[in-house]
């Protein structure tokens, strides 16, 4: 983060010392009087001001005075007093200061007002936000990710709903970005490791904890101190594992395995899943407590098939440092109108493809000659409602197995598309509450397309 | 308490300076090797908080004795 300007307007030496040590990594100015600090902001350059009202004991609040001084000059006046009544909170708000905290508080205060602070600049470079950090034109996309930003200063969890390759790791990264914290962003994918290699993975072990463990290693956990855990599809943990890291996330204190002592560690989680998590829950694969640790801001992410107005931005970004790509009228038509079951990473994966070739103009038929390795492809030229895909599953399980299978995976993923909201998905796909519960309810594994009891499923 | 402007004051700076001497030692406990720096104010306003104390004593009860 860049060097900010800040100065700290307060009579008492020891109340500046406070605020100096949250803010050691800054150029800091001090002023004990009113006709100081106004010195100060009329000299300019600052960015932040934090102002304690009552200047000496016999002061009338005179630090109000220098709010609208403060205001004009551009600078982020924050006031900081033991005056908590609403009516000096209103009138110092009136009066253009950005935040308000009761001093003794700076802890709890400090980091997030910087990072509203830097939110707010950010504000004006928006457009490089979503032009080189996060490419989307989608205004619902835009609103989500600001509103990440917005909490990414604080330590609330936060969990990224979305379908695979919509870029849930790319935000869990700016997020971490646009945070205070200073260690690494640690990602680590929950579906890719059983149950013991997940532990192993997460909590690190000691030399000899189990059979290979030639050398200690140090795990995610212990990595991710002071900085941010992105743990991808956390749905597929189990309720075991789920236990394990509610009391580390609980208590930010762990056992690698094989270890005697525990280890501490301060890392902020972020998570992200495709599944429903309410659903989860309701179906026993998610414990509730351990859901509500990782439960803070839900930033939901639409397949790329439903912001078709970001498809062309994500070629031009992709192709940079490749060949340049000029796209007939019919070949972006085809690819506005392709399913993108892989998102953005099967997008990247065909500007690559294309890039590669010999075409620097490309065409419908270059667009189909790649796409067409999807099953799932909702090209012009596609030949039916029912994909190859579908088709061979109802052979093999059945037909109402693969409806069934259907149904489940349409509801599940509007719900999930939804943030778990179950009114919205009854409305959006027309269907009734006691069909969404059934699409909901676990299924055994069928290939019949019959429960074990013989009904149909 | 309305009616004695005077002792609201006290109290509030009472209240500042406490709030700003327990996050001293919040500051402290987190980074041991700023004492040195933050020993002397934080010495300095426990005095002042005493001084206040004594002086709110003074008012309501015109009592200046140290006990």
């Amino acid at each position: 983060m860049d060097k900010l300007k800040i100065l700290i307007v307060d009579d008492d030496k020891l109340a500046q010392k406070v605020l100096a040590g949250h803010l050691g990594a800054h150029e800091l100015c001090f002023a004990s009087s009113l006709a100081e600090a106004k010195r100060c902001v009329e000299a300019g350059r600052l960015h932040i001001c934090f102002i304690d009202l009552q200047l000496g004991r016999d002061d009338d609040r005179s630090g109000l005075q220098l709010i609208p001084l403060a205001a004009a000059k551009g600078v982020y006046s924050v006031v900081v007093s033991s005056h908590d009544s609403e009516e000096l909170v209103d009138k110092a708000y009136g009066l253009g200061c950005d935040d308000y905290y009761i001093k003794g508080n700076e802890e709890a205060n400090v980091r997030s007002i910087l990072g509203k602070y830097l939110q707010k600049r950010s504000a004006l470079g928006v457009d490089h936000l979503f032009t080189r950090q996060f490419i989307t034109q989608d205004p619902a996309t835009k609103a989500g990710i600001l509103d990440a930003i917005k909490y990414a200063a604080s330590d609330l969890p936060i969990i990224i709903l979305g379908p695979s390759g919509t870029g849930k790791t790319s935000l869990g990264r700016l997020i971490h970005d646009h945070s205070e914290r200073k260690g690494e962003f640690v990602a680590i994918n929950c579906s890719a490791y059983t149950e013991e290699l997940l532990e192993a993975e997460l909590f690190g072990y000691k030399k000899g904890a189990f059979t290979g463990a030639a050398e200690s290693r140090k795990g995610r956990l212990a990595q991710a101190d002071k900085g941010t855990l992105f743990l991808d599809e956390i749905g597929t943990m189990s309720l075991n594992m789920q236990t394990k890291l509610l009391k580390a996330i609980e208590e930010r204190t762990f056992y690698p395995l094989g270890a005697e002592r525990p280890e501490t560690s301060d890392f902020r989680v972020i998570s992200a899943t495709l599944e429903d998590l309410q659903g989860l829950i309701a179906q026993g694969r998610l414990r509730f407590d351990f859901f509500q640790r990782i439960h803070g801001l839900t930033v939901p992410l639409k397949p790329l098939a439903q912001r078709p107005c970001d498809i062309l931005p994500l070629i031009h970004f992709f192709a940079k440092g490749l060949k340049r790509l000029s796209f007939s009228p019919d070949a972006k038509s085809c690819l506005l109108s392709h399913s993108w079951p892989g998102n953005a990473r099967e997008l990247k994966r065909l500007v690559g493809l294309l890039a590669s070739g010999h075409e620097g103009r490309v065409t419908r038929e270059h667009v189909l000659r790649h796409l067409t390795h999807f099953p799932s492809a909702r090209t012009p030229s596609s030949v039916g409602f029912v994909t190859e895909d579908q088709y061979r599953c109802a052979l093999r399980d059945g037909l109402n197995g693969s409806v069934d299978r259907f149904t489940r995976e349409i509801v599940q993923r509007n719900l999930a598309e939804n943030g778990g909201k179950k009114t919205r998905t009854l409305s959006a796909l027309k269907i009734s509450t006691r069909l969404l519960y059934s699409a909901l309810k676990p299924r055994p594994e069928s290939r019949t397309g019959r429960t074990p009891d013989g009904r149909p499923a | 308490m309305g009616d004695r402007p005077e002792l609201r004051g006290l109290l509030h700076d009472l209240q500042s300076k406490s709030a700003s001497l327990g996050s001293a030692a919040r500051l402290l406990k987190g980074d041991p090797s700023s004492a040195r720096e933050m020993l002397p104010l934080m010495i300095q306003e426990t005095k002042e908080i005493l001084l206040c104390l004594r002086e709110y004593r003074k008012r309501i009860a015109g009592d200046v004795s140290d006990e």
